[in-house]
């Protein structure tokens, strides 16, 4: 699962009436990748600075019996790992953060 | 007066109509790397073939404005898209920022009234700010402007919708992605109800474009996107793709197409991808891609609801809808994304005459704290209802764990024309590991547990659900693709000449 904040301004463009305008487009977004899943850590694959393509996985959670990867849809480089193993995980909380 | 005079006239308004807001604001939008709305028309049809409606259609409620507001902001009319007709309405920001206006709403009723009742998709291209100011301002703007037409959001899905989202869209643009069969986002759009400067006026919230509408929010959260693109070019691409699996109307089966070469060649190394243990996980996206026709895999909503893949595809030239668990994504557990996903995609199938494969791999619903705040139980019945309703054929395919609810769901019983199920398949009530802590009261580390483990786990097996005739065949891997194809064959409508009922042809386009 995936949420993403915009640090700089990003917008295409817009304005309410005819004009036409471009706006700043995202230098660097920080991509939030968080756990689809309650359950343990089991495993960490990455750390801070790695790059990471999409489709990488950067954790495995445990979980209904079952090996649930953490994986990026964005690519990108890690900034920061924000659990280690056997740390239990709720669904949503942030695992890892990547400047991407 | 001579006639020459006349074509005179005529080409002199006709080519300032094709000027839309002027020079200026087109190499504005060239500078910024924006296609303007004719270049959009282009990039829609097939070379040449776009016919106009309304060309010299502008303001109705402030005539002096007339060269202001040429062809009134939203540019309508037909063309051709795989050789087949379409309707479409292009709107165009340089005017008035494609603000609705009582001119062009006429115009788009107008595509839209034809498309339903000629039988021909309709396209939406939006980019628009909303409601045209100062014209719906007040109590007499309201009600000449607004509401006139009450089959404007009427979705009866007589014929597929289409649309884009395109740099800001607010208002239609909006409203009719929101209504549509399938909705296409350029990375950098916007839609939301309201734009930041209202909102912060109102609620003194300041909040960017991107955060208040961007990709991410429809893609990842909302799920009122089917496809996210990078580049504009791409947008037309996909509403071409999407539409060539789609009939014209809902009284034809979708148009056949030749199967590409190599399809089916990855089916001898397919049953390789699933992992020998059954606490791994896979992606289904690699079975799917190797079953269907070579490069015909497009799929829905991608990044929402993602243990549940939803797509449109051919099985030996002919349109199938895929639905499937993937266990890459909490193990293949339906959340309430998951399933809003699949009924949206049920709907839309069976509204339009095609076929509905299911490919099995799922531990059941999801369950938990977090699943019941979503209102789990309220989407997981939606999408049984739409099983229930499907008139379409479908096939499932058991490819390894089927469990509990979502065992039914999933095409389990007489959900499906037909199953079958790989040599992998287990089916059972829920996983035998909880279930033998369950049934026979004994936990891991018990002296007991290992054996009463292997009965429960022995009970699961593909064999009885052969035995009993809920599986009608037991298949190997690599024959999936020939045992659809084959099947697909057998069930098809013959007395309707693949036209279904279109039960759902009125549920919603997002719950």
């Amino acid at each position: 699962m995936h949420s993403a904040r915009i640090d700089a301004a990003s917008y295409h463009y817009a304005d309410a009436g005819n004009n036409f305008r471009r706006h700043r487009i995202p230098l660097m977004a920080r991509i939030e990748i968080k756990s689809e899943i309650t359950g343990t850590v089991w495993k960490v694959h990455s750390k801070p600075g790695d790059k990471v393509e999409s489709g990488d996985t950067l954790a495995v959670i445990e979980s209904m019996k079952m090996e649930i990867p953490v994986i990026t849809e964005d690519a990108g480089t890690v900034r920061e790992i924000l659990v280690k193993e056997k740390d239990a995980v709720a669904e949503g909380q942030v695992v890892a953060v990547l400047d991407g | 007066m001579p006639f020459e005079t006349l074509i005179a006239e005529y080409e002199k308004r006709r080519a300032k109509a094709l000027g839309m807001g002027g020079p200026e604001k087109l190499a504005k939008r060239k500078k910024a790397g924006v296609l303007n709305a004719r270049e959009r028309v282009e990039r829609l049809f097939d070379r040449g073939t776009f016919l106009e409606s309304g060309l010299f259609g502008a303001s109705g409620v402030y005539p002096d404005e007339a060269d202001e507001t040429l062809t009134d902001g939203k540019i309508a009319g037909y063309g051709k898209i795989g050789g087949r007709d379409v309707a479409a309405v292009v709107n165009d920001f340089t005017v008035k920022g494609a603000s609705t206006s009582a001119t062009n709403s006429k115009k788009v009723a107008h595509m839209k009234r034809t498309a339903t009742e000629r039988g021909i998709p309709l396209v939406i291209i939006g980019e628009s700010t909303g409601a045209r100011l100062p014209d719906a301002m007040g109590s007499r703007g309201m009600g000449q402007l607004l509401g006139n037409d009450p089959t404007q959001f009427r979705r009866m899905r007589e014929t597929p919708l289409a649309t884009a989202v395109l740099g800001p869209s607010f208002g239609s643009s909006a409203w009719l992605a929101c209504l549509a069969d399938f909705a296409v986002m350029h990375k950098g759009a916007t839609m939301a109800v309201s734009s930041p400067r209202l909102i912060e006026m109102a609620l003194n919230e300041k909040v960017n474009f991107e955060e208040l509408g961007g990709w991410r929010l429809h893609a990842e959260t909302t799920g009122l996107v089917d496809q996210v693109v990078d580049k504009e070019e791409e947008v037309f691409e996909a509403i071409r793709r999407f539409l060539s699996y789609m009939p014209g109307h809902n009284q034809e089966a979708p148009p056949d197409a030749s199967v590409p070469e190599g399809s089916g060649a990855e089916m001898a190394a397919v049953f390789g991808v699933l992992p020998e243990s059954r606490t791994q996980v896979y992606d289904m996206k690699r079975i799917i891609r190797a079953v269907v026709d070579r490069d015909t895999f497009f799929e829905l909503k991608p990044r929402f609801g993602k243990s549940a893949v939803t797509a449109l595809a051919r099985l030996g030239g002919k349109s199938v809808g895929v639905v499937a668990n993937n266990p890459l994504h909490r193990g293949g557990a339906l959340d309430a994304d998951a399933c809003r996903k699949i009924t949206d995609f049920l709907v839309l199938c069976d509204s339009f005459n095609v076929p509905i494969v299911l490919l099995v791999d799922t531990p059941g619903f999801q369950i938990g704290t977090e699943a019941e705040k979503s209102g789990a139980p309220g989407k997981i019945m939606n999408f049984m209802n739409a099983m229930t309703l499907l008139t379409v054929p479908r096939l499932s395919v058991i490819i390894r764990k089927s469990y509990g609810r979502a065992y039914v769901c999933m095409g389990g019983g007489r959900h499906s024309d037909d199953v079958a199920a790989w040599p992998t398949a287990e089916v059972s009530f829920m996983s035998p590991d909880f279930a033998t802590r369950i049934v026979h009261g004994v936990k891991p580390g018990d002296p007991a547990f290992q054996e009463k483990l292997a009965e429960i786990e022995q009970e699961s097996d593909v064999w009885g659900l052969a035995s009993v005739f809920a599986a009608q065949a037991v298949i190997k891997p690599e024959e999936t693709r020939d045992y659809l194809i084959r099947m697909l064959e057998v069930y098809r409508l013959r007395m309707t000449r693949g036209v279904g009922q279109h039960l759902m042809r009125c549920w919603p386009t997002s719950y």
